[in-house]
């Protein structure tokens, strides 16, 4: 890996940002209005706020280098698998749903990989623990062993 | 009464305003509902605040204007407006509002805020909670208040008034007005509830004010009603039908969910309000008295002594995914719309937190996936009841991770910066977020919803959020990133 440039002048570097363009890249195009609506009450309704299924989209679409553009139609669909609880997670069923298993892997990625990683290099080993070893239920070192 | 006739309208939505200025002739009123657009400050002088340029946006908006009460609901045995009550009447008076409105639901317990709004306890108690509830509100807000007819995904009871004839109880005791939302009750009969059809024969319709319409789609055997595009033909068909017998109808609203616009477009929009104007030159058409309305019992029997306040604990506790422990616990866990409702409120909550801190999420979705970030917000979800502004939903996950310190790079020092702009849109304050890396190409990043490949130079970085003003970058930024002078 590159040996990281160190900044040694005196002073922190200070950026200034208005919080409404720190909020949202593209702020100064949006009004105040949408700025509260994301802060405020959700608006009045009965249905299913596809947002989260939208952003989780997104994400993924983003991380394939597909159109990165929110799709609300996937995320409707998204929805719909969600209620039949198919989960493409690739932890082990007894990992799934154990969150103190699933903080207890983050750690153990940590560890490996140093405690200043950058988040592409965490990103890729947390994967690779989650998508390979599928980690095991006793989160046992020796699994690492099967990766790499 | 004697209310202005307004028309066709909206519920306003900032996503929806290309729409007005292109066309503000199909739009006679818009209707705002003002909690969607404050910032909740739990720790401020006020619990609630607007900005001032927001107000004089809103009025300068074209049409008359209605406000929809989101935060207020009269169909529970718990209020929480006190609070909410300055606002909610200074909207009224800004936006010259002739009437208001509020859901025949509750989204409180005594302990938590539900995350959604459920269908009150329909028994003749209920009616007397429900229309002093209705009686308060109206005094606060100074204008007449019509009460909104509500989604019920659970199966109906034998224990309870059916739907129809409870709106009526409740509207007649109260002496208010009907916001009759159509598509609320065609979700109902949808899911097996009355049908319209019967659920009008109860109604007093010279009690109707106004009409909302939106469409929805199915999930898992249910309709839902999520505002997602245009009114399900057989719907419209029905309207045809019913809106010439509404002697009174002030105002037809159509409603979609902005998340919704990117896929339906402006363009649906703008064929659905010019079909609703159809639907507004037949409103009356039929003399006063043709509604053959079904005579009202004298008593309903209450089969179970279920109060209010009991329903509204046992069936809160429930959404929100705690176990039942009551007999009515037990037996409300049998339905099958109370996983639906979970399932809808995670949703909502969700969302919630993806909005306000966009970036931390998307840290988390892309460096753990998105399959793990939602088993840490299911983590999150069974140890703390939803919020009722999505800043303060935000805010509790924020402190959740904190607690949890999970060492994933640069999150807290993320989370940290969203925190602090978040807090500076609702009071004003400008704070300052520290770097130990250069934060522009992380920031950048994320909001391309990639993680960075290389991390930026280490240093000593600070972000200082301001609530207004230029957006400015020290020159030894430049010095030190790109090597100049």
């Amino acid at each position: 890996m590159e040996q990281k440039r160190k900044m040694r002048a005196a002073g922190p570097i200070r950026i200034t940002l208005p919080a409404k363009v720190a909020y949202s890249p593209d702020a100064l195009k949006e009004s105040i209005a949408s700025v509260m609506e994301r802060i405020g009450c959700p608006k009045c309704f009965s249905g299913a706020d596809c947002f989260f299924q939208m952003e989780r989209s997104f994400v993924l679409d983003a991380s394939l280098n597909a159109d990165p553009s929110p799709q609300p139609s996937r995320a409707v669909t998204g929805f719909a698998a969600r209620q039949s609880h198919e989960y493409t997670v690739g932890l082990s069923q007894g990992v799934k749903h154990d969150i103190n298993r699933v903080y207890r892997a983050v750690d153990k990625v940590i560890d490996i990989i140093g405690a200043h990683p950058c988040i592409s290099g965490f990103d890729i080993l947390f994967k690779d623990v989650l998508q390979t070893i599928v980690i095991p239920e006793n989160l046992e070192a020796q699994a690492f062993d099967q990766r790499f | 009464m004697n209310l202005p006739e307004l028309g066709v309208g909206l519920i306003y939505s900032s996503a929806l305003e290309p729409l007005l200025t292109e066309a503000p002739d199909l739009i006679n009123v818009l209707e705002i509902e003002p909690q969607t657009l404050w910032a909740e400050q739990k720790e401020g002088e006020v619990p609630y605040v607007i900005p001032p340029e927001l107000d004089e946006h809103l009025a300068s908006l074209p049409g008359r204007k209605l406000v929809h009460s989101v935060g207020t609901p009269v169909g529970g045995s718990i209020q929480s407006y006190e609070a909410q009550m300055p606002l909610l009447r200074d909207a009224v008076e800004k936006l010259q509002a002739p009437w208001a409105s509020e859901h025949l639901s509750f989204n409180l317990t005594d302990d938590f805020f539900t995350g959604f709004f459920l269908p009150p306890r329909q028994t003749e108690e209920g009616v007397l909670v429900y229309a002093e509830a209705v009686r308060k509100l109206r005094a606060g807000l100074g204008v007449p208040l019509a009460i909104e007819t509500g989604v019920n995904y659970l199966r109906p009871r034998a224990d309870e008034i059916p739907d129809g004839a409870f709106m009526a109880a409740v509207a007649e005791e109260a002496d208010c007005g009907i916001l009759l939302d159509l598509h609320n009750l065609y979700t109902n009969q949808r899911n097996g509830r009355q049908t319209i059809e019967a659920f009008l024969a109860d109604l007093p319709l010279e009690r109707v004010w106004e009409v909302h319409l939106a469409g929805g789609f199915e999930v898992e055997g249910f309709w839902l009603d999520s505002h997602s595009g245009a009114v399900p033909e057989p719907l419209f068909a029905l309207c045809q039908e019913v809106i010439p017998n509404l002697p009174n109808l002030k105002a037809i609203i159509f409603e979609i969910f902005a998340s919704f616009l990117p896929q339906v477009g402006l363009e649906t929009v703008r064929a659905e309000l010019e079909k609703l104007r159809g639907l507004w030159e037949l409103r009356g058409a039929q003399p006063v008295g043709n509604n053959q309305r079904n005579s009202r019992p004298a008593t309903y029997p209450d089969v179970a002594p279920i109060s209010p306040h009991e329903w509204e604990k046992a069936l809160g506790k429930l959404v929100i995914g705690r176990s039942p422990e009551t007999a009515l616990e037990a037996d409300l866990a049998k339905d099958p719309g109370v996983p639906l409702v979970q399932s809808l409120i995670k949703e909502f909550r969700g969302s919630m937190v993806v909005q306000v801190y966009r970036l931390t999420c998307r840290l988390l979705m892309l460096a753990l996936t998105p399959d793990v970030f939602r088993v840490i917000l299911e983590d999150f979800w069974s140890q703390t009841p939803p919020q009722q502004f999505a800043a303060s939903e935000a805010e509790a996950f924020g402190d959740y991770l904190v607690a949890k310190n999970l060492r994933l790079p640069q999150l807290q020092n993320i989370l940290a910066f969203e925190r602090a702009t978040v807090r500076t849109l609702t009071d004003g304050k400008p704070r300052l977020v520290h770097f130990n890396v250069d934060p522009l190409p992380i920031l950048r990043a994320l909001s391309e919803g990639r993680l960075l490949a290389e991390p930026g130079p280490e240093g000593d970085y600070e972000i200082e959020i301001t609530p207004e003003g230029p957006l400015t970058i020290s020159p030894r930024y430049e010095a030190v990133r790109y090597g100049r002078s």
